[in-house]
């Protein structure tokens, strides 16, 4: 038989562990369930950069998700291009140069794959050197999203 | 170490964990409504918790409240704007760590959820134009323009930008952002100092 004290005990840890179980299914929810919306808006980002580079060119269609930790900065678009027609791609990543995260646009595919401009802002051609982008980081970023590309046409 | 020292430590180390967020007004806005969204709902839960736990788990709820709630924040940021959550994501987290949220989200000894808030609140108010300054000189060294946080685009204003800090990534860089916080910290201190100064002063006289 338990004391009382024992089951105070019981009865406040179980109350404890349910906050922690709320707080965490809050936090399920909130990733799960808005998925539309938020793939709205991330469309609408994009096209933002898209009409202001190559106004017309690329139409966004479905969203592919990625098998590695960068779904998490990254979101790839599948694109018809009106002049390359064929599997092209279009990514919307975050990248850290000196100026801190920028988030940038990227269109082609796993052989080449040029950068397009920079998310958020008025004018999206901008320079991505202005922005803390060297040459060395958008090769290095280029080339792991490359390869990222191989890997989910595999 | 007097109180009053003690607060200005925090939030000049608060200034600093900041450096590495994007040099944008918009995301220096989301990490403010962070914190003011980590510090309203952190009292709450804490006081929700206390009531239940022992005291000697304290240390432990707090953090695990801190951490969901800068992971529920981050979430709802990037429901609401997922571009505002690629400038600000690793940034929030900086924040739920700084020193300014782990001292002020415990509740002293025998107060009320009210004065609680409002002690705490009252730290940010004072925290709040050193935070906006930073952010703000960052954005228009670096970029010539203010922004505010959009939902597929930011909201900028351009004005007026010298062409000495055009065509070079230098002014809108983290180590220029040292440079900022440096300078600003600096000239608050002999502020400080200088007002200590005077006020002792006229002490004197009216004692003559």
């Amino acid at each position: 038989m338990l004391s009382q004290e024992e089951k105070l005990k019981i009865k406040n840890s179980s109350i404890l562990l349910s906050f922690i179980v709320a707080l965490f299914a809050i936090l399920v929810l909130l990733i799960l369930l808005p998925r539309g919306i938020h793939n709205k808006r991330v469309v609408e980002t994009v096209n933002v950069v898209l009409e202001q580079n190559d106004p017309g060119r690329y139409t966004i269609g479905k969203r592919v998700f990625l098998k590695s930790t960068l779904e998490e900065s990254t979101y790839v678009f599948k694109a018809n291009d009106s002049i390359n027609p064929g599997d092209n791609y279009v990514i919307l990543t975050r990248i850290i140069g000196l100026n801190g995260p920028v988030p940038v646009v990227f269109v082609g595919n796993s052989r080449e794959l040029k950068f397009c401009g920079i998310a958020g802002i008025k004018d999206t051609q901008q320079s991505a050197f202005t922005y803390g982008l060297s040459e060395y980081v958008m090769n290095f970023w280029i080339d792991k999203l490359k390869t990222v590309l191989e890997k989910e046409a595999k | 170490m007097n109180e009053k020292n003690k607060r200005q430590l925090y939030i000049f180390a608060t200034a600093l964990i900041l450096i590495p967020a994007a040099g944008r007004l918009a995301s220096g806005i989301i990490l403010y409504l962070g914190i003011v969204f980590i510090c309203l709902f952190g009292t709450l839960l804490q006081y929700l918790f206390e009531i239940f736990a022992s005291k000697y788990a304290k240390s432990i709820y707090s953090i695990v409240i801190i951490i969901f709630l800068s992971s529920i924040f981050n979430q709802l940021v990037k429901l609401f704007s997922p571009l505002m959550n690629l400038y600000t994501d690793f940034s929030i987290y900086l924040v739920s760590f700084s020193v300014l949220i782990i001292k002020f989200v415990a509740l002293e000894n025998d107060e009320t959820i009210a004065e609680s808030l409002s002690k705490k609140f009252l730290v940010i108010l004072k925290f709040t134009p050193l935070f906006f300054l930073i952010f703000l000189l960052r954005d228009y060294f670096g970029y010539g323009t203010i922004t505010f946080p959009g939902l597929s685009k930011m909201i900028e204003i351009h004005l007026p930008y010298p062409n000495m800090f055009k065509d070079t990534f230098f002014y809108g860089s983290i180590p220029f952002a040292v440079i900022i916080i440096a300078i600003i910290m600096a000239s608050i201190e002999r502020g400080i100092r200088l007002k200590n100064y005077f006020s002792l002063k006229s002490k004197e006289k009216d004692k003559k």
